[in-house]
């Protein structure tokens, strides 16, 4: 529904890039979310499509010509987190902080170097969800009550910049996709729920935009992440 | 806190960013509000254990960070990023609003009303007094809001100071008692001086239909909570940025809107409290953001020519504030803490009164640019100085109440 807001009614809109960086730093958030249940071994498995996706667009970010810089930043920022995490006195409420902050500069960062914009939250992701419950459960805490606000607001901004390409032969590839994923993820794991594709899926689809402004691949990977929620609702309702 | 740490929260993001080279406008503001937030945390720090208050710090970071310091955020990053400010401070006053509770006001009315009155009256009659005589040529038509002005208060100030503090006493309720009235009354007395001065009602009708709106929205927020009471985070964000949103558009006061809407829905609806308890994750974003915005937006180009002045003006309006608050208090037999301390409430300056001196500035009731220069001053100081004041009055009457 947010997607169908946003496609309809709030075309006329000219904010053009400036919401395109706030859809990829509404993502954020959600990407660390996603990896609050990296805990269960038997729960990596699910997180192979973005991990996927994230090596993909790295060697795309390299092949772009910007590879001097990728070695400068992140170090940097690796640094950075550990020290200041390390250091979170009130914890929930500095987390959050530091956690939006790091996110909205080095999306910052990131675009000003065409360098993927998903890729620095994925690993704070990594990072913080690997340092243990003390200081994963506040930002977690922050999360559940933001999340829905945050994912709306993605939501609509991604339909915004939807720009639908009716190549059927294109979207029949996706569809066969999806299934095939779907009935590997069914078999592997028994559960409907793992054959979501989360909001990861549209992140990458968004900060692919901004980093080539092919709009026809936002469609895609939309279309992709729709027809796996059909999918789910399809599956949930038998 | 490790000196190591503060030196990579503060120098880490600036030397990166002075590397980078970045020219685009938003990706500078997305940068901007990345640090302001990681600064927060630094701020949060030394806050915590001394009388400077957060709001101070950030006000003087984003004067030393802001363009008339390092540049760090320059104009074209200020002007992109009002709409953001505007939408901090619905945040944050629509959150803060939940401290100002009738009920509990309503039992030191006659004190609250009292300390109102006479302070202001005071205040204002020698800033009329005052500006006479330093400005001779000026009209009594210019003095009279100018002192009302400088009689103002800041709510923003003193709701963030007390939220800093995460307690209420009996010292805290008749500050916020009479931050809300005086401010509500002066907004009043100046929209009503203006229709008559520049023979439009304008000023009146824009007051009018802020609080209007904001009365509005403090319904539909209601009927939601009565009905459906789902979701509440999300429709909350959505009510703050519909309602700056609205504000914008229809050129009214987002500070009037916000604090009208959030101060009824505490009052007024039993589960009011719950619903505005949402917005204490996105409060420290809110807090942050506002107040360094308005600290980088501070003028200094020409501060040394009117700096005297205007700090001639806050000692007169912190003397007389103090004279009124503690001889009126001391008649009404009030605790001797209060009479002592009250005044320091009552002295902060901020957005209010820019509004308010912008508004006489728009209808062309004061054109003198010294005058108007001073006022500014004046009050970009006040924002700075009294916020750790009024803190340390605020802490000892916690440590008064818990020795009781």
């Amino acid at each position: 529904m947010a997607l169908g807001v946003g496609l309809f009614f709030i075309k006329d809109l000219n904010l053009d890039i400036h919401i395109a960086l706030l859809a990829s730093l509404s993502a954020s958030p959600l990407l660390i979310y996603s990896q609050k249940k990296l805990d269960s071994s038997k729960l990596y498995a699910l997180y192979l499509d973005p991990l996927l996706a994230i090596f993909i667009l790295l060697v795309l970010t390299l092949a772009n010509g910007k590879r001097s810089i990728l070695p400068m930043l992140f170090p940097l920022y690796l640094i950075f987190v550990l020290i200041i995490v390390k250091g979170l006195e009130r914890r929930e409420q500095e987390m959050n902080l530091f956690l939006f902050g790091s996110t909205t500069l080095l999306a910052g960062l990131s675009l000003s170097h065409k360098i993927e914009p998903v890729i620095p939250p994925f690993i704070t992701g990594l990072l913080i969800s690997n340092l243990g419950d003390k200081y994963r459960r506040g930002f977690l805490n922050f999360l559940q009550n933001m999340e829905k606000s945050i994912y709306l607001a993605f939501l609509v901004l991604i339909g915004f910049f939807l720009k639908p390409v009716f190549n059927v032969r294109i979207l029949m590839g996706i569809l066969v996709i999806s299934t095939i994923r779907g009935f590997i993820k069914y078999f592997l794991f028994r559960s409907i729920y793992a054959m979501i594709p989360g909001p990861m899926v549209l992140a990458i689809g968004s900060g692919f935009y901004i980093l080539t402004g092919r709009g026809d691949f936002l469609f895609y990977f939309t279309f992709y992440y729709v027809i796996n929620h059909i999918f789910l609702l399809k599956g949930s309702s038998e | 806190m490790k000196v190591i740490e503060a030196i990579l929260i503060l120098l880490l993001p600036v030397i990166i960013l002075k590397i980078t080279h970045v020219t685009s406008v938003l990706i500078l503001s997305f940068l901007a509000a990345g640090y302001i937030f990681i600064l927060y945390i630094m701020i949060r720090r030394i806050a915590i254990n001394s009388f400077i208050p957060e709001i101070s710090l950030l006000l003087l970071g984003g004067l030393i960070l802001g363009p008339h310091g390092i540049s760090l955020v320059d104009e074209r990053v200020l002007e992109n990023m009002n709409f953001i400010e505007d939408l901090a401070l619905g945040f944050f006053l629509f959150y803060a609003s939940r401290h100002i509770k009738y009920k509990r006001i309503k039992n030191n009315l006659k004190e609250i009303t009292t300390v109102f009155v006479v302070q202001t009256t005071v205040v204002t009659a020698v800033s009329i007094l005052f500006i006479l005589k330093l400005f001779s040529s000026f009209a009594l038509g210019a003095v009279l809001p100018l002192a009302v002005i400088l009689s103002s208060k800041s709510p923003e100030i003193t709701l963030a100071v007390v939220e800093e503090r995460e307690k209420e006493n009996n010292f805290v309720e008749n500050v916020l008692g009479i931050t809300v009235m005086k401010d509500l009354f002066l907004i009043f007395i100046l929209a009503i001086f203006i229709a008559i001065k520049s023979g439009s009602i304008l000023s009146i009708l824009n007051l009018l239909f802020s609080i209007a709106v904001g009365i509005v929205s403090a319904v539909l927020t209601m009927a939601y909570l009565r009905c459906v009471e789902k979701e509440l985070p999300v429709f909350m964000t959505l009510i703050i940025i519909f309602l700056v949103l609205v504000s914008r558009t229809l050129g009214l006061n987002v500070l009037i809107v916000t604090l009208i809407s959030g101060i009824i829905i505490e009052n007024f609806c039993k589960k009011g409290e719950k619903a505005l308890d949402n917005l204490k994750y996105s409060f420290p974003f809110s807090l942050s953001l506002f107040f360094f915005l308005q600290g980088a937006s501070y003028r200094v180009i020409g501060l040394k020519s009117v700096l005297l002045l205007a700090l001639l003006l806050l000692l007169l309006k912190i003397t007389f504030t103090f004279i009124s608050t503690y001889f009126t208090l001391h008649l009404l037999k009030a605790p001797v803490y209060e009479k002592k301390w009250l005044w320091t409430a009552l002295i902060s300056q901020s957005g209010l009164s820019l509004y308010l001196v912008n508004l006489l500035v728009k209808y062309g009731i004061i054109e003198s640019s010294s005058i108007i220069l001073t006022v500014f001053v004046f009050i970009e100081i006040s924002a700075l100085l009294a916020p750790p004041l009024f803190k340390m009055a605020l802490i000892n009457s916690f440590k008064r109440s818990e020795e009781r």
